[in-house]
């Protein structure tokens, strides 16, 4: 360990100060200008119909990197169930959480409802305003924690059946490549909008994104609720065992 | 329909099976899934093929989501579709074949969460070699790890497949954050992500910043290709991940992350990098002929038939970035031709290795000994496999050997033919050593050096039959190693596809579209010389018989070590004990290796450009 | 500004990373070691997202405001949400293997659990 520490001490030093030269040669804090992002703030008003620029970057310029990034959470999410599906080898049941008092639990109930809809306003207005299918999908996430926080694992459990989501996440990614596909069989390139650009501002607007932001805001609030899920599992009830 | 049209569906098909199988889940019947995957690498197989026809005579430049360049400027990311991206990308796609193909007896009860896993890997090794954008390809870095990270961890009920776990999702997270870092520093000072774009931008501006940031991205992804001093956690992975995912890890995995760093070097930096392009060369001839020589070592000392064939990947993969490193076209062609041939030989040694351990339930040489007399189908397999490795003739590996003669004869380093041929030497002959332990009984019977390493538990009582058609993959895979090198025309398809690969300035224009510019002076006359004589009258067949030779030789010595007292001699087991002793299977330590490769990559480099 | 804050958040980012690394090389613990490559990988945002910033610039969308309005880097911002996804992945992976490690072996200690080496 001492040697460790003495040989990363020595040679990170190297790499930090070779690191540091070379943010000498970024532009300085503040006075970015390139021609990329430039170009996007210019054209996504008039080109897609949209006033969010970031979403419209990360759902059709670079649309096939979020593509891909949908994937890894999908894969990743199938990766923690393959890893839990053992159960684990001591089956003693730890603890979940406390009952809550029966007004804490009105309350929580009533938050469900508001944060799940205003996770679906944030995922369908993400090409207009601050917002999207990530922050969204995580939103709609923290409802279904919020009914395992307010005292019942039964609950939560019987709200996030396994086998439904998994299907559920399956269709957001799923959905996501197979537009891409179906647009590659109309002769379009992968990706490309070929649905109605609509009126800026509208909800309905900007083509492809608003059904890319759905897709992805399934993709992402299953996936979550889904890791909650298999740990939930694998921690309190002692893992599934069965698989 | 256009094949420019289909590359998308290089990626896209996979990664759609492995949506359609997971929502399918439980409802599918085993063999329907098994269908579906095998059915989705064919599509791969041949659109792949079909793509591979047209890049021949021209490469393909995909836009996604029809945002084609402005004023010079990249808006969508592309995929850069040439003949050696392509063809790997076919490669993943029979290595994947065969993989479901071989795991159609291998797990009891699978479910379809192992077959999207595949299915992932290999999408994201197929978008990890085509993509033209910086940002995309660490993506598809770590999206291939991810998958990777969960196919090693499978066996998740030993310890074994889970450290191996650990440590390469740490370590290869770790890299990526550096590779991330370079690509940002780039972007800060170009602000471009598309290959062709930052080549542009930064080929007459060569200063720290472009140096410290090729730094950070080689390094990154030489995690990933297991080279010294950052191969620490490809053993440790590939020893206990299941057998079908060792195929798709040693087969392309690892070889990727050589041709990215090179197709990185030629378009975004030679310009830059100008006339000091020595010292990239230096660093690269450094790093990967040291990977070559431990990874082939190492090799020799292990017993554990996974690990042995891990570390002569390690040593391969030195190998190939040892001949693109002379960043010449034949070197390169070689570089090329030889991962194809490796990952053929490979893949069929650890489908052989996969059969031992299902038949006997043990993947160690001492607990094998003498216990698979008899399977000569097998024995065959392996030897082939094993003379595959020492560049046979016949092989493929042979011809790719040969394009390292051709390149050595023209530009000088002739001392990397010497640690080409010791490489191969020594890994065929830890091969064949494992051979006669475990298909004859010969050698010294020693104690397992690692009883928990084999911690698969495929087959946890006793071990079950293996059927035949298991066996049909490996043999399949050498054939292809065996027949592709009779392929007509086969030293001109790669020396052209070299030559491409090697114009970075060439290719940055294809990708803006600027009218092509004519080959370079130079290439153009280098590539009417090479294609006026036949490398095939080149090749010498004695050279890969003695190769074979001195392999079995190697393999005599290893098992008769007893009787010829090599273990007592000092000089001989005092290194190899020191070698063994930092291979600790530790990721701290891992990354304290990851910190001072980088230090020496960034270092020298920055020194020898100041001189 | 001068040349040194013109590159403190540069610099601030390179911190991070080697602190990041820092308690990989010389963590005890599976837990601690996921959360500081979570750390390490925060670097990377910093970086970004002080890379594309531009001073008196606002944020790049144009909703109720003047479509020529000086605004900062989109494209940073959008690398860096997918940087964030990329980095909940790996850490729900990593937790999934520690988990993992501690029911079968009982250890959390990254330097015990070796059982492959050599």
């Amino acid at each position: 360990m001492r040697i460790r520490t003495a040989a990363y001490i020595f040679f990170g030093l190297f790499v930090a100060g070779a690191y540091a030269w070379a943010v000498l040669f970024l532009p300085a804090f503040g006075n970015y200008h390139a021609a990329y992002g430039e170009m996007l703030n210019r054209i996504t008003l008039y080109e897609r119909h949209a006033t969010n620029v970031v979403t419209t970057a990360v759902f059709d310029y670079r649309g096939f990197d979020t593509l891909n990034e949908e994937f890894m959470l999908f894969i990743a999410v199938v990766g923690v169930l393959v890893l839990f599906r053992a159960g684990p080898a001591d089956q003693r049941k730890h603890s979940g959480p406390e009952q809550q008092s029966d007004a804490v639990r009105t309350f929580v109930l009533g938050l469900v409802s508001l944060l799940a809809l205003f996770s679906l306003y944030i995922i369908l207005t993400g090409q207009l305003t601050p917002g999207g299918g990530f922050q969204g999908g995580v939103m709609l996430a923290t409802a279904f924690a919020l009914i395992y926080l307010s005292g019942s694992l039964e609950a939560f459990l019987r709200v996030t059946p396994k086998k439904g989501l998994e299907v559920a996440e399956a269709i957001g990614v799923g959905g996501l490549v197979l537009y891409g596909i179906a647009v590659v069989a109309m002769g379009y390139p992968f990706f490309q909008n070929v649905i109605p650009l609509g009126t800026t501002g509208h909800l309905l607007s900007a083509g492809s994104l608003p059904l890319l932001n759905v897709f992805t805001g399934i993709a992402v609030a299953m996936g979550m609720v889904l890791l909650m899920h298999a740990y939930l599992r694998e921690v309190l009830e002692g893992g599934e065992g069965d698989e | 329909m256009n094949p420019a049209a289909l590359v998308p569906l290089i990626v896209g098909v996979p990664l759609s099976a492995a949506a359609i199988l997971v929502g399918a889940g439980k409802s599918l019947p085993r063999r329907l899934a098994d269908s579906i995957a095998i059915l989705s690498t064919v599509i791969s197989i041949g659109c792949g093929c079909w793509i591979f026809n047209h890049v021949i005579e021209q490469p393909i430049v995909y836009w996604f989501g029809g945002w084609y360049p402005r004023k010079g400027v990249a808006i969508g990311i592309s995929f850069y579709a040439d003949p050696v991206s392509v063809s790997l990308c076919v490669l993943t796609a029979v290595l994947t074949c065969t993989a479901f193909v071989y795991s159609w007896h291998y797990f009891e009860s699978a479910g379809t969460h192992y077959h999207a896993l595949m299915l992932v890997l290999s999408g994201a090794i197929c978008g990890f070699l085509l993509t033209a954008d910086l940002f995309n390809m660490f993506v598809f870095f770590e999206l291939s790890t991810v998958s990777a990270v969960a196919l090693c961890g499978y066996h998740s009920e030993s310890p074994g497949p889970l450290q191996g776990a650990w440590n390469f999702g740490v370590i290869c997270t770790v890299a990526a954050v550096t590779a991330l870092t370079g690509v940002a520093l780039l972007y800060g000072r170009t602000g471009a992500l598309n290959f062709a774009q930052v080549g542009a931008g930064i080929a007459h501006d060569p200063n720290p910043l472009v140096l410290v940031a090729l730094a950070f991205i080689a390094c990154g992804l030489m995690v990933k290709g297991g080279f010294a001093p950052f191969h620490f956690w490809l053993a440790d992975a590939h020893a206990v991940a299941a057998t079908p995912a060792c195929v798709m890890f040693s087969g392309i995995m690892v070889e990727m992350t050589a041709v990215v760093v090179l197709r990185l070097y030629f378009v975004l930096f030679s310009t830059a990098v100008g006339d000091r392009e020595w010292t990239v060369r230096a660093l690269l001839l450094g790093f990967s002929s040291v990977t070559a020589v431990l990874g082939a070592i190492m090799c020799l000392l292990q017993t554990h038939l996974k690990r042995l064939l891990a570390y002569s990947t390690i040593s391969h993969v030195g190998l190939v970035l040892l001949a693109g490193a002379m960043l010449v076209p034949e070197a390169i062609g070689c570089a090329m031709l030889y991962i194809i041939a490796h990952g053929f030989v490979k893949g069929s040694l650890f489908l052989c290795t996969g059969a031992l351990k299902q038949r006997f339930n043990a993947i160690d040489e001492s607990e094998l000994h003498g216990r698979a007399r008899g399977w000569y189908l097998l024995l065959a397999i392996y030897t082939l496999g094993a003379i595959g490795l020492a560049a046979a003739p016949l092989f493929l590996t042979g011809r790719a050997d040969s394009l390292v003669e051709a390149a050595v004869r023209d530009h000088g380093l002739h001392w990397t033919v010497w640690i080409f041929s010791f490489s191969a030497i020594i890994t065929a002959g830890a091969v064949l050593r494992s051979a006669g332990a475990v298909f004859f009984g010969w050698g010294p019977r020693e104690a397992s050096s690692s009883k928990e390493s084999g911690g698969e538990r495929e087959a946890a009582a006793g071990g079950r039959k293996v059927e035949r058609i298991m066996l049909l993959p490996a043999a399949l895979l050498i054939a292809l190693a065996i027949g592709l090198s009779f392929t007509p025309g086969l030293d001109h398809i790669v020396l052209r596809a070299a030559t491409d690969f090697h114009d970075g300035t060439r290719i940055r224009d294809r990708i803006m579209n600027i009218t092509h510019a004519p080959l370079k002076q130079a290439d153009a006359h280098r590539e009417k010389e090479l294609m006026a004589e036949p490398v095939a009258e080149k090749y010498s067949v004695e050279k890969g018989l003695i190769n074979v030779a001195l392999a079995l030789a190697v393999a005599f010595l290893a098992l008769n070590r007893d009787r010829l007292r090599l273990t007592r001699v000092r000089i001989l087991t005092r290194p190899a004990s020191l070698l063994r002793a930092i291979h600790t299977g530790t990721v701290g330590d891992y990354a304290a290796w990851f910190i001072a490769g980088v230090a020496v990559f960034s270092g020298v480099m920055l020194l020898l450009w100041r001189m | 500004m001068s040349g040194f804050l013109s590159s403190l958040p540069y610099l601030v980012s390179a911190w991070i990373f080697f602190a990041g690394l820092f308690g990989i090389v010389r963590s005890r613990n599976l837990l601690h070691m996921a959360v500081c490559v979570v750390i390490m990988q925060s670097s990377t945002y910093i970086l970004l997202l002080s890379i594309g910033f531009r001073s008196g610039a606002t944020a790049p969308i144009f909703y109720g405001i003047s479509p020529t309005t000086l605004a900062v880097d989109p494209v940073v911002q959008a690398l860096v949400l997918t940087d964030v996804v990329v980095e909940t992945v790996v850490l729900a992976l990593l937790l999934a293997i520690a988990v993992q490690i501690h029911d079968c072996t009982g250890e959390l200690d990254p330097n015990r659990i070796a059982k492959i080496k050599g």
